[in-house]
């Protein structure tokens, strides 16, 4: 499995975004189903089926997409930013 | 499948913080400045290739700045801190406080280096946790944590990742660990139930324990 991004999402704090966003999306379906679950709806069977054939490789999906551009950004210079000056107290902790 | 039973663990508790009934290992003020551990010795290179271990765990109470380990795989016998010092790699499931409040990190260390991700976690509530790790994903493999707010693991809290840095085989096991970095800060919670999902028919972890 893998991602498609949108032709817009260019920049890695983009596809962070959309990474995010599959990944909520993926749980609340995974709740969705456990609902089911729980309510007799669906049987083990049918749920042990949607572990193993959706949730677990469009999870993985998803999380190898978020950790490669985890480490993008965290490699990024982009913004020209200093440790020195860019975190500063708050006021409470004055 | 069957639940660790820490009281079958070698316990290095100085301090008198670790309290060890069948499934569960509960830590009472355990502080960030102590030497202070329950551990197996499962064998060289025992925790091998994919696995997926189940546990359950509660954060109670701390004292800022606290940090205490729930499962760590490693190869060395020390504190968290002793371990990273003396160069050695090891993942682990721990929680510190950030900012104020209670947080779950997955975490490694390698070659001295931390590489790490959290989840904002609520006091004396239990999580139900997958903590999983599969080379197959990503160069040296991928660790997971699935957190889920039930027993049957149907409702999902949040997934964390972490692309890993080395495939490593592990000797130890941890159920309980301190940190030891010279604060005073500590950590009141538990965990229990931990299965390592070895030795279970039909388990997809199976084909790896029967190469053991």
């Amino acid at each position: 499995m893998k991602i498609i991004y949108p032709l817009t999402a260019t920049t890695t704090a983009f596809r962070l975004e959309v990474c995010y966003q599959l990944d909520e999306q993926l749980r609340l379906e995974n709740n969705a189903m456990g609902a089911k679950l729980r309510a007799g709806e669906i049987t083990r069977a049918e749920w042990d089926a949607y572990q193993r054939d959706t949730f677990d490789p469009t999870s993985k999906a998803i999380q190898f997409e978020i950790t490669k551009n985890r480490a993008l950004a965290e490699k990024s210079t982009y913004w020209a930013v200093d440790i020195k000056t860019a975190v500063v107290k708050e006021v409470a902790e004055i | 499948m069957a639940v660790k039973n820490p009281t079958t663990a070698t316990e290095v508790d100085p301090n008198s913080h670790i309290t060890n009934i069948s499934t569960r290992a509960s830590f009472a003020g355990l502080t960030r400045s102590e030497d202070a551990y329950n551990y197996w010795d499962e064998g060289v290179g025992h925790f091998s290739g994919d696995f997926e271990f189940l546990a359950t765990i509660t954060p109670t109470s701390f004292v800022g700045g606290n940090s205490a380990g729930y499962i760590t795989l490693a190869n060395l016998v020390d504190d968290m801190n002793g371990i990273k010092a003396a160069g050695g790699d090891g993942l682990y499931l721990r929680w510190e406080e950030t900012g104020g409040s209670p947080y779950i990190y997955l975490w490694e260390d390698f070659a001295g280096t931390s590489f790490l991700t959290s989840y904002l976690m609520s006091l004396s509530t239990l999580y139900y946790i997958k903590f999983k790790r599969d080379e197959a994903v990503t160069t040296y493999g991928t660790l997971y944590c699935y957190i889920y707010s039930d027993s049957a693991r149907t409702n999902l809290l949040a997934t964390l990742s972490l692309a890993l840095h080395e495939k490593e085989d592990f000797r130890y096991l941890y159920m309980v660990h301190s940190r030891n970095t010279a604060s005073g800060t500590s950590s009141t919670g538990y965990i229990e139930n931990l299965d390592l999902q070895e030795a279970a028919a039909g388990n997809p972890y199976y084909a790896y324990a029967q190469q053991m």
